[in-house]
């Protein structure tokens, strides 16, 4: 290859034919040499963009060559024009005149020559003085790099681009690569230039954003397709730039000579050893267990006179598989419970069967699911998708797979989910034996459904969320079977027709309940607020939960936080309400020692303002070694009316709108329990 | 030189192309920018503007690496020389009018696997940081205010971990060192934010390469607290280097944690939306 920089961008054109029969030009200079001319013709053309023609005249027997230019006949545009010659350098020409059909004319387009670029480079190291380093940043997009000369030179050969499109070697890792760059385009570019060459078969073309252009040696670069319809501004861009440095440059990460710009499999042009450069996301499949045992202590035998002791284990595996660049994922999740005295909590539940689609802006996710929705740390007014395993946790926040397909849109006004909930799942409540329970025992044998689907309607739900700064906001809706049941008391009759018993019967309305939960910050105080509007469960009722979060770092001179969590619980049902937070304050401390173990207590103290009845829970966990984890969770109530163990009470105190929190008042345990990783 | 003319004439209207791209990202680097124009600047006035001027070059340095995804060990000893392991991996975007974004994705200790902090720096507002726990399926926005305290118990800070944007602090040049074998410049830096946990650090930045060889963090007692070095500094891309060991020794309590780096790629092609709530979810 020769070595001259092709980059003579504009050459001379011929133009052919006479010109119009017009007579006046102005003379914008004269040569002896032909050559001259033409120099300075173009230099003229370049700087005033006006149609400079060169006339061969004959002066007594000479040749002499003329720059002519045309005269305008509008006075305002002569004006002008001169103007422009005089800062072209071209001060008061003369005017020629030529009658009748005037003669062969050439009309001269600048010219740059490669013998320009070194002057070129010159003024931009002078002009690189004065003017910040970036603006001469260049940026230009690869379409790809190949080991072989040919396979690059066939690329370019290929591309219709519009751009200079030029070869550059360099060399990763011992190896020479041949890079195809496109460009230098403007940051407004990239993107246009990328999706052009998507349109061309070259996917996943990427920008070398340029760091200061240091000034290439000639021989790395070499113009190998002038597109024949640039403008020529475009092409005066693609002869006076430096490409930018080598510096950035994807290392090629397998065999083979491409990285990593991929050509689309559709290309017939090359066969790509294909790997999606995404690929290392993927994971090939992998099992993860987790077996837990645990011991519950109860203080006494309670109303009921059950067990006080309550052993059980519980297995856990997670498989979890990506593939396509981690853009499909599959997770299964089953979770299987023993527990020796309960019936209702030795139980299986699929936590999850999914599939997941990643797409640009959109990921599908079908199968059973868990989802959570929320801020606040006391209770989760929000949160409805997934039904609570009650058996597992009083605290409700241990969840039941919940089958789903779910589109989640990402926009620029936020993400908006889209939720169809084939199937319903029941709240599982402890057995007869079981504990912590209320003071009757739940029939979950033959719930009540107010759709005559029954747990087989489609529920149907759509959530939007988006930040604002320090503002997070979530907006829900749901319509569908209540998660939360009311119960229907049926009183069971000894043989003399006397009540002796009492099963509560589950009782799922259908509702509708749109939420709203946000949390703002200010300074390190986090405020938290969840509210919901709920109807179908008798009258329309709302219920709120607010309050705040704040860490302190560092207490009490250790390297320990201590985080306060202060909220309110608000119910407008009041005393009718059927749950636990209908006027209720929450105090949490959460103490966390930052040590390798990574020891955290949580002690949370829930009070009820009218019945001044108040739980105590206590939550503390340790990592033992590697491999093992110790929990420590303990559940104490106080405060309220001392309840008698006699059956006609204990109705009573059921009866009671105001007493919630009192029916577990015989039920304080603790439990612990070990965790073991594999 | 009639040639020469054109030619500067197409410069310029390349420049001002540029100037008006550049405007875009660069506004705010724009004062920053002029101190770095020339090696002379180095040689600058103030204390002040020298410290400047060498944070600047350095971040300079480390721009246009796009995206990168890495591996790291986390070993934290105690005085007794007791370890403990975690390991993680870490996925960052270039994103170059702001700070960076990050995903970071625990893998060991087993309790804590798919535990994910999603953290969009910024340069001069406080950083947005959300964090998933895996068990309850939750994304959890938390007050990145809290950025003295430990992470993940060991002798990093929060701030220490998070990207080191030339806004965050000010600067002051003390005076050349050889540190490592290398020749220095020491400076100090005096983070903006009040709620950090330092009144200061002192840098030691190689002259050759502008990489970091070693800080020492003074708490709000103004006390000698902490020591990071870095060590076995690789290059990649004939252009970006990072240190493979990083050391943090606690001065008062005699703990050090120490951090491997391991299997570094960049420019894997990584966008925005690898970034996002979605994406925190769905790493485990």
């Amino acid at each position: 290859m020769q070595r001259r920089f092709l980059a003579t961008v504009f050459l001379v054109l011929l133009c052919a034919g006479p010109v119009r029969a017009e007579h006046a030009f102005w003379v914008l200079g004269s040569f002896v040499e032909q050559e001259g001319a033409r120099s300075e013709g173009a230099r003229l053309a370049g700087d005033t963009d006006f149609e400079i023609l060169l006339f061969e005249a004959q002066v007594k027997e000479r040749f002499q060559y003329r720059l002519l230019t045309a005269v305008p006949e509008d006075e305002a545009a002569r004006r002008r024009q001169l103007q422009r010659l005089g800062q072209a350098g071209i001060s008061e020409p003369w005017t020629l005149r030529l009658p009748g059909d005037l003669p062969f004319m050439e009309t001269i387009f600048a010219e740059i020559s490669f013998d320009d670029i070194a002057f070129i480079d010159d003024d931009i190291d002078v002009e690189r003085a004065d003017e910040p380093v970036f603006d001469l940043a260049e940026n230009y997009v690869v379409a790809g790099s190949f080991k072989e000369m040919d396979r690059a030179q066939a690329l370019v050969d290929q591309l219709n681009v519009g751009y200079p499109v030029t070869i550059q070697p360099s060399e990763i890792s011992g190896e020479t690569y041949h890079r195809v760059l496109v460009g230098p385009v403007s940051a407004l570019e990239e993107n246009s230039v990328t999706t052009l060459l998507s349109t061309q078969g070259v996917d996943g073309a990427w920008v070398l954003r340029s760091v200061i252009a240091a000034a290439p040696s000639v021989e790395e670069i070499r113009v190998v397709q002038e597109s024949q319809d640039l403008t020529p501004e475009l092409r005066g861009l693609s002869v006076s730039t430096t490409p930018a440095s080598r510096v950035s440059e994807p290392v090629p990460q397998y065999e083979g000579d491409y990285n990593p710009a991929t050509l689309k499999k559709k290309s017939t042009l090359f066969p790509i050893p294909g790997k999606d450069k995404r690929a290392s996301s993927s994971n090939p499949g992998r099992w993860r267990t987790d077996i837990a045992s645990e011991f519950r202590v109860f203080n006494d035998p309670g109303l009921n006179d059950l067990e006080e002791f309550h052993p059980s284990v519980s297995v856990q595996t997670e498989y979890y598989k990506t593939w396509n660049g981690g853009n499909d994922i599959v997770a299964f999740v089953p979770f299987y419970r023993w527990d020796q005295q309960d019936e209702e909590r030795t139980h299986f539940d699929i936590r999850e069967l999914t599939w997941v689609h990643v797409a640009d802006d959109w990921e599908l996710r079908t199968g059973i699911r868990k989802v959570f929705w929320g801020v606040t740390e006391s209770q989760h007014l929000v949160d409805i998708i997934n039904q609570t395993d009650y058996v597992e946790n009083q605290d409700g926040e241990e969840k039941l797979g919940q089958p789903m397909i779910n589109l989640s849109l990402t926009r620029d006004w936020g993400v908006i989910d889209f939720f169809v909930l084939p199937g319903f799942r029941e709240r599982t409540f402890p057995g007869e034996d079981g504990r912590p329970r209320l003071p009757f025992p739940v029939d979950v044998d033959n719930p009540i459904y107010e759709s005559s689907a029954e747990r087989y309607r489609t529920d149907a739900a759509v959530r939007w969320t988006n930040y604002f700064g320090d503002l997070e906001v979530g907006l829900s809706h749901f319509s569908g079977t209540s998660r939360e049941p009311r119960f229907q008391v049926d009183l069971r009759v000894d043989e003399f027709g006397i009540p002796n018993d009492v099963v509560l019967i589950p009782v799922y309305d259908v509702i509708d309940q749109t939420g709203l939960d946000a949390q703002y910050f200010i300074g390190d105080w986090a405020w938290k607020l969840e509210a919901i509007s709920r109807s179908g469960q008798g009258d329309r009722f709302s219920a709120v939960t607010f309050g705040f979060e704040k860490t302190f770092v560092g207490v009490f001179g250790s390297r320990g936080d201590l985080g306060v969590v202060a909220e309110y619980l608000f119910d407008d049902r009041g005393e009718d309400a059927p749950v636990i937070g209908e006027d209720d304050v929450a105090l949490g401390f959460r103490y966390t020692v930052n040590n390798p173990a990574d020891t955290t207590a949580l002690l949370v103290w829930l009070y009820d303002v009218d019945s001044d009845e108040y739980l105590m829970t206590l939550e503390a966990s340790s990592r033992l070694g590697e491999k093992w984890k110790m929990i420590l969770e303990a559940s104490f109530f106080n405060g309220g009316d001392t309840l008698m163990g006699d059956f006609p009470s204990v109705l009573n105190a059921f009866a009671d709108p105001e007493s919630e929190l009192g029916l577990f008042q015989e039920e304080d345990f603790i439990k612990l329990e070990f965790i073991r990783y594999f | 030189m009639a040639r020469k003319n054109i030619a500067r004439k197409n410069v310029a209207q390349k420049n001002v192309a540029q100037k008006n791209t550049a405007k875009k990202h660069m506004a705010k680097k724009l004062l920053l920018g002029w101190l770095i124009l020339l090696p002379s600047a180095l040689v600058a006035e103030t204390p002040e503007e020298k410290g400047l001027a060498i944070a600047v070059e350095a971040d300079r340095r480390d721009q246009g690496w796009v995206d990168m995804q890495v591996t790291m060990s986390m070993i934290l000893r105690n005085a007794r020389g007791d370890e403990n392991h975690r390991e993680m991996r870490l996925k960052s975007l270039e994103v170059p009018a702001d700070g960076d974004k990050s995903i970071m994705v625990f893998d060991t200790p087993r309790d804590v696997q798919g535990t994910g902090l999603l953290t969009f720096s910024h340069k001069v507002e406080d950083d947005d940081q959300w964090l998933y726990l895996p068990a309850l399926k939750r994304v959890k926005r938390i007050a990145s205010k809290n950025k003295s305290g430990p992470f993940v118990g060991s002798e990093f800070a929060f701030e220490d971990l998070s990207s080191q944007e030339v806004e965050k602090y000010t600067y002051k040049y003390l005076r050349d060192e050889t540190v490592n074998g290398l020749d220095c410049y020491v400076m100090a830096r005096y983070p903006t934010d009040k709620y950090s946990g330092y009144t200061r650090q002192v840098t030691w930045i190689d002259k050759a390469h502008y990489r970091m060889q070693k800080v020492d963090y003074y708490d709000r007692k103004n006390k000698l607290l902490k020591t990071l070095t870095f060590s076995d500094y690789q290059q990649y891309l004939d252009k970006f280097w990072r240190a493979d060991a990083m050391n943090m020794v606690n001065h008062v309590n005699n703990k050090s944690t120490e951090l491997l780096w391991k299997e570094y790629s960049f420019q894997t092609g990584l966008v925005d939306r690898d970034f996002n709530k979605n994406a925190l979810q769905r790493t485990r």
